[in-house]
């Protein structure tokens, strides 16, 4: 456990600068982005008023009604795509560094006392923390955007509407049930391992046989869900709610299975 | 401690803000709803009432209240979302054979209807929700095999073993024939078989001792709608409905139980009124009769909900922006058997009633 901890803390301190400046500066465009969503919007209601001589609720009307809390948070989604962005690379970037770097941290981590599975589950608790971070700082966000928005439109040309706006992305992350954010993370670990199998496996075998058993292992996930996919449609054995059980099955021995072979690698296979 | 100073840094940040997400998702009050009896009815007959009522909130909830007091609610996410579907409402082996695509479904009341129609014969499957009661025959019968995509099979009507089948062909002129089929002796026969004028199209309606009836629609050119009318077809003759004429570009006439009469109703309900109404039409006198009793309070029409099962009326219907009116009405005797009033003391707003079951 004290080793797990003094490497999770070991990989967040080696990452702290980045992870933070990514996420001040989401903070920092977003803010803006609200900003001058509602201050355009504005502006363009007294072009339209000057120039074409409009009484503020033609304006209105003619910029297809008020701003809503959705309008003005248009820019969210690129940054909630950003951040997925980012964790994506990041789950790369954390193993990689480790043999690329200039002191090839690698060879001390493997050449540490104990079993290596608590190198995996330290890179993976630090990207998990990040997106955990992701998710909360993004809520807040949402939250301060509220009274900005209240604050800088005036009453009549705010549109009341649910705290998270009526974004689709938005509402897709912040259902306000704790099992989707469950549901969320799950999600998020099971590409993140992905990754890291993807990693492991680079790093353990030559450049074709790698590429093969990638290629194999992505097989292992697809062609079973498009036969499974096949025979329901054709056959009807099963009904949908069967059906959702075995697909949900599938992807947790599908997980099970890259768990083991990551460990299997990094306990067996990889080299420096 | 020190040692773990960044880990605790970045981990605080998490877990503060998504506690705060979850403390403000908790913080979230639903719907608190109880019933209040107006008018006392036999708990028998209230176990049987089940309302499904679904908010359009910012955290998806579904209500089942059963007017014996007896409510649950499921808070959806997205697993339940991945098992939420129409297939959980049937035994595996109807719904496999619903699924199938040359069966034709339809549904009346709590019955659902799948016909499979071959060259030599005809699958017959029904399942009703309220009874959870499924029925299956096979009927030896020479047909024309309907093409899935230029013809349209439905159940209109069924009288006890006698299941009415309309069967319209719009492959080349239209062409509307009604089945019968006789689940007790297991035969099926052709009632009637009409090619249409064109730009015409029929909806049967009930099949009784006086004869067959249909609503014939006319559309113009452009396929707007010009001319509705109901007809009682005897085998000999065709009369127009005229008493129905009013009524019949709504099509708001179905068949009553009783076999003798059609009924509509949500017809003259007005917005804000206390009265409940509905219309019959009697075949024997050709005339429409109009009926209506009074509930305790003043209902929204808008959103309202109506069905008719066991020669009775239910009507539900918002009272105000969260509580609920629920009639039930003796029709024979137009007279009203239970009153009550959803009160949600949450006061929630945005309620919409999903569903309703009557368990036979």
């Amino acid at each position: 456990m004290k080793k797990f901890l003094m490497l999770s803390n070991e990989e967040i301190k080696r990452s702290l600068k980045l992870y933070m400046t990514i996420l001040i500066t989401l903070v920092i465009i977003e803010i803006t982005s609200i900003m001058y969503q509602i201050l355009h919007y504005q502006s363009k209601i007294e072009d339209l008023m000057q120039k074409e001589r409009l009484t503020e609720m033609q304006a209105v009307e003619q910029l297809n009604g008020p701003l809503t809390f959705g309008d003005a948070t248009n820019y969210f989604k690129y940054m909630i795509t950003l951040g997925i962005m980012f964790t994506i690379l990041y789950a790369f970037q954390i193993w990689y560094r480790d043999w690329y770097g200039e002191s090839k941290y690698i060879y001390r981590l493997l050449m540490l006392p104990g079993k290596r599975i608590t190198i995996l589950f330290s890179k993976l608790t630090t990207v998990l923390i990040f997106v955990c971070g992701f998710l909360g700082i993004q809520w807040v966000i949402i939250l301060l955007s509220h009274p900005l928005y209240k604050w800088l439109l005036p009453d009549h040309l705010q549109v009341a509407s649910k705290i998270t706006g009526e974004s689709a992305a938005i509402n897709m992350l912040y259902t306000f049930n704790v099992i989707d954010t469950f549901v969320i993370l799950a999600l998020a670990l099971f590409v993140i391992t992905m990754i890291f199998l993807f990693v492991l496996t680079e790093r353990s075998y030559r450049k074709g046989k790698a590429l093969l058993t990638i290629a194999r292992d992505v097989a292992l996930l697809i062609v079973p869900f498009i036969a499974l996919r096949y025979v329901f449609d054709a056959t009807s054995i099963l009904v949908p709610n069967q059906q959702v059980f075995v697909y949900l099955s599938f992807i947790l021995a599908y997980f099970a299975y890259v768990s083991w072979k990551c460990i299997q690698l990094l306990n067996h296979k990889v080299s420096i | 401690m020190r040692r773990y100073k960044e880990m605790i840094i970045v981990g605080g940040i998490a877990g503060i803000t998504l506690l705060s997400y979850f403390g403000f998702a908790a913080s979230i009050k639903g719907s608190d709803y109880e019933v209040e009896s107006v008018q006392k009815g036999t708990s028998e007959e209230l176990k049987k009432i089940n309302i499904e009522v679904e908010n359009g909130d910012i955290k998806p909830t579904q209500y089942n209240i059963q007017l014996d007091g007896q409510i649950t609610s499921e808070s959806q996410n997205y697993i339940t979302g991945l098992f939420n579907n129409y297939a959980a409402d049937f035994p595996s082996d109807f719904y496999r054979f619903i699924s199938k695509e040359d069966v034709f479904t339809s549904e009346i009341g709590p019955r659902t209807y799948g016909i499979k129609m071959n060259a030599s014969k005809l699958d017959y499957h029904s399942y009703d929700k309220s009874t959870q009661k499924q029925f299956k025959k096979t009927f030896n019968y020479r047909l024309a095999v309907p093409d899935r995509e230029t013809s349209d099979v439905r159940v209109f009507y069924q009288d006890d073993m006698n299941v009415y089948v309309q069967w319209d062909d719009h492959s080349k002129k239209e062409k509307a024939t009604v089945l019968l089929l006789n689940l007790a002796r297991g035969k099926a026969e052709m009632l009637q078989s009409k090619q249409l004028k064109n730009n015409r199209e029929r909806q049967y309606v009930v099949v009784n001792p006086y004869g067959i009836v249909y609503r014939e629609i006319a559309y113009d050119a452009e396929g707007v709608e010009k001319d509705s009318a109901y007809y009682l077809d005897n085998g000999k003759s065709i009369k127009r409905l005229k008493a129905l004429d009013s009524y019949a570009a709504e099509g708001n006439f179905n068949a009553a139980n009783d076999n003798q009469s059609l009924i509509a109703y949500g017809v003259f309900d007005s917005e804000n009124s206390k009265s409940i109404k509905w219309s019959t039409y009697d075949f024997k006198t050709n005339q429409v009769k109009q009926h209506e009793v009074e509930g305790q309070h003043t209902y929204r029409f808008n959103g309202s909900y109506t069905m008719i099962a066991q020669d009775k009326l239910y009507h539900i219907a918002n009272i105000n922006d969260s509580d609920f009116q629920v009639t039930v009405v003796d029709m024979k005797n137009e007279t009203i058997t239970y009153q009550g009033i959803i009160k949600d003391k949450n006061s929630k707003k945005n309620r919409l009633i999903q569903d309703v079951t009557v368990l036979e």
